[in-house]
């Protein structure tokens, strides 16, 4: 500390101002407040366009029994594989069931089980991170490790070998995918708890004899917003597929539940007899991936430093 | 045998009548973006002559490394040098040339040194490498030789066994090593001139003043002149010839170091010096004489004289206009209090020690 | 060096063994007998026997435990209830298929991305850096079994500009000497064949090949806008070098640096991708096994190559870490720092 104050004295320039910037209230790195996220959206055209394309899935998931007048799980012999019509907009699948209301009900399953698995693993993963962040030592290193394991486990096989055992399943796949995602928050958290509390002020409360806890927390949420939200972008749309390629499997959600996946397992035999069902359900899980990704991408590119304008 | 040795070059510059080596007019580098334009640099004007030290002093964000990398044209969007500006270079002016004929002048003409050793080299290749890639940008000289070139400049600059620190990366150097291998970079070329921009800033006290005595030193061997961009009067008064005291993005002192820092004109430049502590006087015991305000922002420059709002001579005229360099004594200060020559010629109980 | 790097495979052996060691127990808690689990529904009573010792059910849990790590250290992973092999000999025949397909894979993104991003960074903010960001943000995120789909349902079926699966049209043979289809053919002095087998490869690969494109591009952009604004990239400009040599020499090499990293998970990612693929192309590679297996419930297949394919991750990012470590000195002084 000497060497600095000595240095000082030389410097015209520190003297010479008298006002230096006060830090008293929680500090906020630019652009990851919640007015950072306004911004975002105000400026940044990929996460408005991902906005509205998220929004428009969530409409549809909610307002799907009044947007159409069939039962997702009518079966309608007489009408199997019919071409897209008047009175199936999308055609019919190989059970006579009406195709476009099994995409709108579909909505449902996904996104829900998005938002499930996404909670799993945020919740679980964030506590875990604090953990380790706060604690540091033996349980710091204990649950990086665990973690590094479970990220040394590709998600799909994970979900694969869960599979193996409990057989296939709706819940199955959310469990795996929800264990899948908890290192990307566990991370997260814990370099949010290891950064701050190197601040200063951390350490000036800490030397008061206050509990930094209180100040890290009240620190790290603010903070802590928009990589939360990135990352959950990316963990939406990484369940929503897996879910997909799952249910593609046969390995996912089980008939009669309409799910994205699911619906798209017959066609590579139907190329022939009903092209019309190859490409709903798979535009359906592309506009929901694109939605989520433009959202994080967009927030990400904006919290970017060297993107944003000279101040 | 692909370039000049020392010597020749050091006795060539006395003979010669005084010429401008390095002509800054009206420089005004500003940064557009959106709606908003931002003026760090606003009207900045010197002269540089061969041989010459000038010292470009002001605080943290006046200006002073813009200017300087105006002067390499390395400003990238959305800066840019303004229309009017001109920056003449040995008969050249450097705005608006090309890209190309730019990097002819860089490192050749006029080299330059940065404030953080440590990040300005690059931390993958070894530090000869990057000496040797200077020479080879200018010269067709083999690799070979560059390579013996830059441990020549190795030991020019005073690091001990040159041909085994040559494969050295730069972590493995220490701070002032790595100050003495950025010289080597910048000189290797022989550049008549040497922007240093705070080149001794992020150095222990100690490792300063050998790095400035070095490059005292090489100054006289090269001949070169060198703008020395600092916030540190010490330095200043240690190795300038002139000085020229910046704010707000326009200079507001001028004139030899000498008369500059003994009878400072403009009230900037007073209170600059009043708020470094002496040694033995009643300034250093007592409280550090302070300037009171912040620095405005070069998103919005107050009208009148920039300095006014933090000035303790302001008077009505300080609002209205915004003063020129004028002429007082032997040097020239931007500030009405100048109007009719030397503040301190005038009645003393203006003259603040 | 070698302490670093001797330390680094020490700790992917640890992952590696919490990995083997999750995998043990969530196998045993299949319901019911784990031996009539591993034994095919024709198997006699003497046979389960013969595999409830082999599993040593009749021990303690730690000596079961034990006998598991025995047999993976000797390569045993068990014996294919569906096949009748030893699960290691039918990943090693599969896996050239598998590794075929994953590098035709990694060979395109290289080859697309590197460019593109460096193209995307150095014209920052211009038509085509947009138009590449909003690109990769599409392209990254579509699930591959449907990019593999519609590639199979438009170039294949309906244009029918490539076949419609498998490594060679169904009448060509050719004897397998290493595996690699295309190199056998070569081997065997017929080039012809090895055309076919590229044709052949051509749309799966791309359709694996694509997600990661779109996501390397990104990272080599990003990489390298953030060298270019470091402070060297600024010095090495002041002493007068081109704008081309400072972006290739000092921009793109120390951007690939941090990209060397992220190689070992890719690698792995597309081998679990091309589990989808290889399903949807008919590739007889070790994700196409992985898969029947599952279905008929062949479990020493599906805990076999699941371990497989971690301990692979294992040691791939290991070796990638020493790798890295050598390509950029400031880690290893870290790394000595804190040893």
């Amino acid at each position: 500390m000497s060497a600095r104050i000595t240095k000082r004295t030389h410097d015209a320039d520190e003297s010479a101002t008298a006002d230096a910037p006060q830090r008293s209230a929680p500090r906020r790195r630019i652009g990851t407040g919640p007015r950072g996220i306004v911004t975002a959206v105000r400026r940044s055209s990929n996460v408005r366009i991902g906005l509205l394309i998220v929004t428009a899935l969530f409409m549809a998931g909610l307002l799907a029994p009044f947007l159409t007048p069939y039962s997702p799980t009518d079966i309608d012999l007489a009408n199997t594989l019919q071409p897209p019509s008047a009175e199936h907009w999308l055609g019919t699948d190989e059970l006579g069931r009406d195709q476009m209301s099994r995409l709108l009900f579909g909505a449902r399953v996904s996104l829900v089980m998005g938002l499930l698995g996404v909670t799993i693993a945020a919740s679980a993963g964030a506590t875990l991170g604090l953990i380790a962040g706060y604690a540091g030592g033996f349980a710091d290193s204990l649950i990086m490790r665990a973690m590094d394991a479970i990220f040394a486990f590709p998600a799909l096989l994970l979900a694969l070998l869960v599979i193996s055992i409990t057989g296939p399943g709706i819940t199955q796949v959310l469990i795996a995918f929800g264990i899948a995602g908890i290192p990307f928050y566990a991370r997260l958290m814990r370099g949010m708890v290891l950064a701050i509390r190197q601040e200063e002020y951390v350490i000036a409360a800490e030397a008061l004899g206050g509990s930094p806890a209180r100040v890290i927390l009240l620190h790290i949420l603010p903070n802590a917003m928009t990589p939360l939200i990135i990352t959950t972008t990316m963990a939406m749309g990484l369940v929503i597929v897996g879910l997909a390629s799952l249910g593609f499997l046969g390995l996912g959600a089980q008939p009669p539940t309409p799910e994205w996946g699911a619906m798209l397992s017959g066609s590579q035999s139907r190329f022939f007899t009903a092209p019309w069902l190859l490409l709903s359900p798979g535009i359906a899980i592309v506009m929901a991936v694109v939605g989520y990704a433009l959202i994080g991408d967009g927030l990400r590119d904006f919290l970017d430093p060297r993107l944003r304008e000279y101040r | 045998m692909a370039y000049e040795t020392f010597s020749t070059r050091a006795c060539a510059s006395t003979d010669e009548a005084p010429v401008a080596l390095l002509s800054v007019r009206d420089l005004r580098t500003w940064f557009h973006g959106g709606s908003t334009v931002s003026r760090p640099v606003d009207g900045v004007s010197f002269e540089i002559e061969a041989g010459q030290t000038v010292g470009l002093i002001g605080e943290s964000g006046c200006g002073k490394s813009l200017t300087a990398l105006s002067i390499l044209g390395l400003i990238d969007p959305p800066g840019r040098i303004e229309q009017g500006s001109e920056i003449v270079f040995e008969g050249q002016d450097l705005v608006g040339l090309s890209e190309r004929d730019l990097e002819e002048v860089r490192g050749q003409g006029i080299g330059m040194i940065f404030q953080e050793p440590m990040t300005s080299l690059n931390p993958v290749s070894p530090v000869g490498a990057q000496i040797a890639e200077a020479v080879l940008a200018h010269r067709r000289v083999s690799r070979r030789s560059a390579w013996e070139r830059a441990v020549e400049m190795l030991r020019i600059v005073g690091i001990a066994a040159p041909e085994q620190r040559a494969s050295s990366y730069p972590h493995e150097l220490s701070g002032g090593m790595r100050q003495r291998v950025m010289i080597a970079t910048a000189l290797a070329c022989e550049p008549r001139l040497l922007i240093a921009d705070e080149p001794t800033t992020a150095l222990d006290v100690t490792i300063q003043a050998q790095i400035i005595s070095l490059m005292a030193e090489l100054q006289e061997r090269l001949g070169m002149a060198i703008l020395l961009i600092t916030h540190d009067i010490g330095v200043i008064a240690q190795v300038a010839d002139e000085v020229a005291v910046m704010y707000a993005g326009r200079i507001v002192e001028q004139g030899s170091a000498a008369t500059v820092l003994d009878g400072p004109e403009h009230p900037y430049t007073e209170a600059l010096l009043a708020s470094v502590p002496i040694l033995g006087t009643r300034a250093d015991t007592g409280a550090l004489r302070v300037i009171p305000g912040t620095v405005p922002s070069p998103l919005a420059w107050p009208g009148g004289c920039r300095f006014r709002a933090r000035c303790e001579y302001a008077f009505g005229r300080c609002a209205e206009e915004e003063p020129a360099l004028l002429p007082a004594g032997g040097q020239a200060a931007a500030c009405w209090l100048c109007e009719s020559g030397s503040r301190h010629a005038t009645a003393g109980e203006r003259h603040v020690v | 060096m070698l302490r670093f790097g001797v330390n680094r495979l020490a700790s992917g052996f640890l992952t590696a063994l919490v990995v083997v060691t999750a995998t043990f127990f969530i196998v045993r808690l299949v319901p019911g007998d784990p031996a009539s689990a591993m034994a095919p529904p024709t198997a006699t009573p003497a046979q389960v026997d013969r595999i409830r010792e082999y599993l040593g059910l009749s021990e303690p849990i730690w000596a079961q435990y034990g006998i598991y790590l025995q047999h993976l250290a000797q390569f045993d992973f068990g014996t294919s209830i569906r096949t009748g092999q030893p699960v290691v000999e039918d990943l090693v025949s599969r896996l050239p298929a598998s590794i075929e397909l994953a590098l035709a894979a990694l060979i395109l993104e290289l080859l697309i991305a590197i460019p593109v991003g460096i193209v995307a960074a150095v014209r920052r903010a211009s038509a085509f850096d947009y138009v590449s960001r909003f690109t990769s943000s599409v392209i990254v995120g579509l699930p591959v079994f449907w990019v593999s789909l519609m590639f199979l349902w438009i170039f294949a079926f309906l244009l029918d500009l490539f076949p419609l699966g498998n490594r060679l049209d169904i009448q060509t043979s050719l004897t397998s000497v290493t595996g690699f289809v295309l190199v056998d053919a070569l081997l065997a002095g017929r080039p012809e064949v090895a055309l076919e087998a590229l044709h052949h490869l051509a749309l799966p690969a791309v359709a694996l090949a694509l997600p990661s494109i779109a996501f390397w591009t990104r990272l080599m952009r990003g990489s390298l806008l953030e060298v270019l604004g470091e402070d060297h990239v600024r010095a090495a400009r002041a002493k007068g070098l081109g704008r081309r040599q400072v972006v290739m020499r000092h921009g793109v090499r120390n951007a690939l640096n941090p990209m060397v990293t992220v190689f070992g998970l890719e690698l792995v990612s597309l081998l679990t991708a091309g589990v989808l693929v290889e399903i949807v192309f008919s590739w007889p590679g070790v994700g196409n096994y992985l898969f029947t297996s599952l279905q008929v419930r062949d479990y020493p297949v599906v805990q076999g190559t699941v371990i497989a394919i971690a301990l692979l991750y294992v040691t791939v990012n290991s070796i990638v870490d020493v790798v890295q470590a050598r390509l950029d000195p400031r880690i290893l002084a870290t790394m000595q720092a804190h040893a």
